[in-house]
């Protein structure tokens, strides 16, 4: 062990990223209160004073931003460092997911420009829980200590639990909210079981030590359980696989994602993923080795079922809802199908070091899916009447660009090229068929088949069909900025990662090689 | 300007033209017709310079000519290649002449939204060229689907009455098929790269194939999801069945685009990959396609008979013309594949590219007159719109093979390989010509001779503008008709190199 040091300040300078983002989020709470109180005087009409308008959002913008340009210098970063007494662990991986759940909050903090005052929710709270979950995830990427999982994980899941429930005054947002939470809480059971199992099977708590026990017992002279490794590994699946949404612990995503104030469910869908993905590889590639061949078979068989199950599930779903922002919940659960292939593939190679296609997929989907949710967003569609499918009509001609982007996001989504989602398909595809598993290849195929026709709904509704001039008036298309500049941006990487996927492809390769069996 | 620069500006002039459409205000009809119009003619240009500049005697390393390889995704193995042998080169001069016609031929037709559609009409150019001159396996998928978004909103938004239900037919019939190829090539992919060959390269899986090649049972799954993708394109007895509502349904530019180019692609992935990649299963496969071609040619030929809606008519006999070629394709005897019947196919691709566009650019042309497209409201017209009627007569007997026009090369050189590797075949392929002859006069009787209807409000003759697009494609039709040396000269050598490609594992 290194000599104790009260200070470590080099240590310290490597989680500034997570550091810029919980203090804005002070910051942003600190300045709310003053807010309040300079309003209360020349305003009684409890109306914010027009000084204020930007700066709840500006400096949530700002910090975000900060944290973002900081994260991605790690990314050329090759080492891997352990810090905090091996509490966290820096790597390319975990420096990727951060960049992961930093672009998924920019943009959530970008689209809550105009968005949030329409909602009458700006309040210094909501900037603040975005930036205490997205911090608590970067924190969870980086974990290297079961209990750093934990508390990471549950300090992000009650961020998000208080944001489903952020218009308090709807009733489907708090019935969204309270069975996220219930449900939530039993899977954090598990968790907490699952990581027990995963320490009395090894006795230790410090993920790589683990890792290394795993891959050689023999010469760690460590005897290594490994059924209750295997039930350990099960339990937390099980826990990651409600967080992700995979069939058949997908039950609170609907109601959840419906009731959330729509920008809430563009953030759920795409950061959570990526934090609680991160765990599942990490897990996955570290806490399984040749060793013990029993763990990585038992866990494959384990989540190949949840793949299959889950693109099965969700894109049936998906087939014959009316609300689109529904249909995207359930999209969002299919996606959850199609990076589990990722999972599987990594867990059946043996040796090289497999599961780039997911980090990289998630950016396509952070991308695609909150671009989708923010278009929603933008038009201010809250109500079940104005999220059906019917609702979108005309909207190619009022608002032919966001029509376009929201056309793009569709193609994107059901892995049309030239879009960044083609080559997330084709990634995972390809590594799931080189890793012999092409059935489960297959069920992809088949349900991206499915999925095809409602996002191609989507697009008819916007394109194809008469618009309904009396029903709608033409506010209903007026879009806020925020959300309009977070779209076009987007929509805007969509395409460019489409067309030059190169870069992306290798730093996700190279990512992943931080995290591979040693 | 080297072969190569131009090719490229062949495939991408089309979509950067589109972009630049962007700028234009949407109101501006006539400066967005004329940009996209002198667009195409560019890339129509251009497309002549790659044919003077098209060597048939040359020998390389690879088939193909004016190649561009670079690094595109060296991770993944794909690269961007394209490059053309005499195959691929009229079938992108198809595209880039019929583009044009297209744009000329839906002029006054479309009135809504015309910058959208012909940026849509521009992108879909870029990808049918992209289809024809990919030599990477990737690229060339890329642009097959690249291909859809526009067609399906041509589709869906300028079409007729059932414009949604044939724009969702024909995006679920296509994705379908693609998507089982698109597991096709992955499994290929992983089969080569477990030998160590990681390139989605043409000319590299050919020659890895030929030193690796597939089990049997691979080979026959391969090749049926690869076959069912392009059969679905070609369409195949019976995956037809998108096809009348597509033709139909589209404005007139997309059933050009739709016949005149659209289906070769289904033809010709069979001759660029079905075959080559997987010769034994194509050989095993031989009888059932055949027997599925001759269905449909005389399926298609009896569906026209009865057909009242001249578009539809004209989209069936297209299921009939395609089985010929399909049949051509796939004529296979005891000294392999007939490359006779193969050089007629692809003639009869052309060829049949430049005559039913031709017919559905004349329905819509007569259908922007009288908005009716049924036959039975016709009669007479030969007396009405007697230059229509000259150019509709030429066109007709082109589509059915009459001698000295484009068909009856195609047809010729289709039944006479075909009658080499196997008669019962040849002759009921040659039924369909017949049933072909029989409709077609039919519908030439029936809409243009007989008594006019006397209170009918006058119809104007073909216009100016009209007979502009008009000519070139009749002027082909004659070409094609008396001089298919000129187009053979340089088909014929790359079918040749294409029967070397793949060998043919022994029987037995």
């Amino acid at each position: 062990m290194d000599k104790f040091n009260p200070f470590p300040l080099d240590e310290v300078a490597r989680i500034l990223p997570v550091l810029t983002l919980f203090a804005t989020a002070v910051v942003v709470l600190v300045l709310d209160l003053f807010l309040r109180s300079w309003n209360a005087e020349p305003a009684p009409d409890d109306r914010p004073a027009p000084r204020s308008k930007w700066l709840l959002p500006g400096v949530s913008l700002l910090g975000t931003a900060l944290a973002t340009a900081l994260a991605v210098r790690e990314l050329s970063v090759a080492e891997t460092t352990t810090i905090f007494n091996g509490a966290l662990q820096i790597d390319l991986f975990s420096s990727w997911v951060t960049c992961l759940v930093l672009v998924g909050t920019l943009l959530t903090v970008g689209a809550a420009i105009g968005y949030a005052r329409r909602l009458d929710v700006e309040h210094g709270e909501l900037y603040a829980l975005f930036l205490f979950a997205a911090g608590s995830m970067a924190l969870l990427a980086q974990s290297n200590n079961l209990i750093m999982v934990f508390v990471s994980l549950e300090t992000f899941s009650m961020a998000v639990y208080v944001l489903t429930s952020y218009t308090r005054d709807s009733q489907r947002s708090v019935e969204g909210a309270l069975k996220y939470f219930v449900l939530g809480g039993v899977s954090s059971a598990f968790l907490l079981l699952g990581l027990t199992f995963i320490f009395g099977a090894t006795g230790e708590i410090r993920i790589d030590t683990m890792a290394a026990i795993i891959a050689d017992p023999a010469a760690a002279a460590v005897g290594v359980d490994t059924h209750l490794l295997i039930a350990g590994l099960g339990l937390s699946v099980v826990a990651l696989g409600f967080k992700v949404g995979a069939f058949p612990f997908h039950a609170w995503i609907p109601d959840a994602y419906e009731g959330a104030p729509v920008l809430v469910t563009g953030f759920m869908s795409v950061t959570v993923k990526s934090a609680a993905f991160a765990v599942l590889v990490r897990f996955a590639l570290m806490l399984t080795g040749d060793q013990i061949p029993e763990a990585a078979e038992y866990l494959t068989e384990a989540v190949w079922w949840l793949a299959a199950g889950t693109m099965v599930f969700g894109n049936l779903v998906a087939l014959v809802q009316s609300s689109v922002k529904r249909m995207l919940a359930y999209s969002a659960i299919s996606h959850t199908g199609y990076l589990l292939i990722g999972v599987v593939a990594a867990l059946r190679s043996t040796g090289e070091a497999t599961g780039a296609p997911i980090l990289f997929y998630l950016l396509p989907y952070t991308l695609m899916t909150f671009g989708a949710f923010a278009i929603l967003a933008g038009l201010g569609r809250e109500s079940r009447e104005g999220e059906t499918f019917e609702s979108l009509r005309g909207l190619s001609r009022r608002r032919p660009f966001l029509a376009f982007a929201m056309m793009l996001f569709m193609v994107s989504l059901a892995g049309i090229p030239p879009t960044a989602g083609f080559w997330g398909k084709f990634y995972l595809f390809r590594e799931a068929v080189a890793a012999g598993d092409w059935p489960l290849a297959l069920v992809g195929i088949a349900t991206t088949v499915m999925s095809v026709y409602y996002y191609l709904r989507v697009v008819i509704a916007m394109y194809m069909e008469p618009a309904d001039e009396a029903r709608q008036p033409a506010s209903a298309f007026e879009c806020t900025l925020g959300p309009a500049i977070v779209v076009a941006i987007a929509a805007a990487a969509i395409v460019a990662i489409g067309i030059f996927p190169d870069e992306l492809l290798e730093l996700s390769e190279k990512s992943i090689e931080s995290v591979a069996r040693p | 300007m080297d072969g190569e620069t131009a090719l490229n500006l062949v495939i991408f002039l089309p979509a950067a033209a589109g972009l630049a459409l962007l700028l234009l205000p949407g109101r501006l009809h006539g400066l967005i017709r004329g940009a996209a119009l002198t667009a195409t003619i560019v890339t129509f240009a251009l497309s002549i310079g790659l044919l003077r500049n098209f060597d048939p005697a040359a020998d390389g390393p690879t088939p193909f000519q004016f190649v561009t390889s670079i690094e595109w995704i060296p991770s993944l193995g794909i690269g961007y290649r394209v490059g053309l042998d005499g195959i691929s080169l009229f079938l992108v001069l198809l595209t880039t002449l019929i583009s044009p016609i297209a744009i000329l031929g839906s002029w006054t037709g479309i009135k809504e939204r015309v910058r959208e559609f012909h940026i849509a009409l521009l992108f879909l150019e870029t990808g049918m060229i992209g289809v024809f001159a990919a030599t990477d396996l990737a690229l060339f998928y890329v642009f097959w689907e690249v291909m859809l978004i526009p067609m399906i909103l041509l589709i869906g938004i300028w079409g007729s009455k059932d414009r949604i239900y044939a724009a969702v037919k024909f995006f679920v019939y296509t994705m379908v098929g693609s998507l089982l190829m698109f597991l096709a090539i992955l499994y290929l992919y992983a089969h080569l790269a477990s030998e160590g060959v990681e390139s989605f390269s043409l000319t590299t899986i050919y020659a890895g194939l030929l030193d690796h090649p597939l089990s049997f049972p691979e080979q026959v799954t391969l090749f049926s999801a690869f076959a069912l993708s392009f059969a679905i394109k070609v369409p195949l007895f019976p995956l037809h069945t998108w096809l009348p509502d597509a033709h139909t349904e589209a404005p007139t530019a997309g059933s050009v685009v739709l016949a005149g180019v659209l289906l070769k692609m289904g033809t010709y992935g069979f001759i660029r990959f079905a075959i080559p990649f997987f010769p034994d299963a194509a050989v095993a496969a031989v009888p059932w396609i055949s027997w599925l071609a001759i269905i449909g040619i005389i399926f298609g030929a009896m569906m026209c008979l009865v057909q009242e809606d001249m578009k539809r008519l004209i989209a069936y006999s297209s299921v009939s013309h395609l089985g010929l070629v399909m049949v051509g394709l796939f004529a296979y005897g005891s000294s392999g594949f007939n490359s006779k019947a193969v050089v007629g196919s692809i003639y009869q691709m052309l060829s049949h590219g430049v005559s039913t566009g031709a017919l559905f650019l004349l329905v819509g042309l007569i259908y922007e007159r009288t908005h009716s497209r049924r036959i039975s409201d016709y009669g007479g017209f030969a007396k009405i719109v007697p230059r229509f009627a000259a150019i509709f007569f030429v066109t007709l007997l082109a589509s059915i093979g009459l001698p000295a026009l484009s068909g009856f090369v195609g047809e010729f050189l289709i039944l006479t390989g075909t009658f080499e590797t196997n008669r019962l075949y040849a002759v009921l392929a040659a039924t369909g010509i017949v049933l072909g002859a029989l409709y077609m006069l039919n519908l030439y009787q029936r809409v243009m001779l007989g008594k006019a209807d006397e209170k009918r409000p006058a119809v104007a003759d073909v216009n100016f503008r009209e007979m502009v697009y008009m000519t070139p494609l009749i002027v082909l039709m004659v070409l094609m008709g008396i001089r298919s040396p000129w187009f053979t000269r340089l088909i014929e050598p790359s079918v040749e190199r294409w029967l070397e490609t793949f060998r043919v594992a022994a029987a037995g």
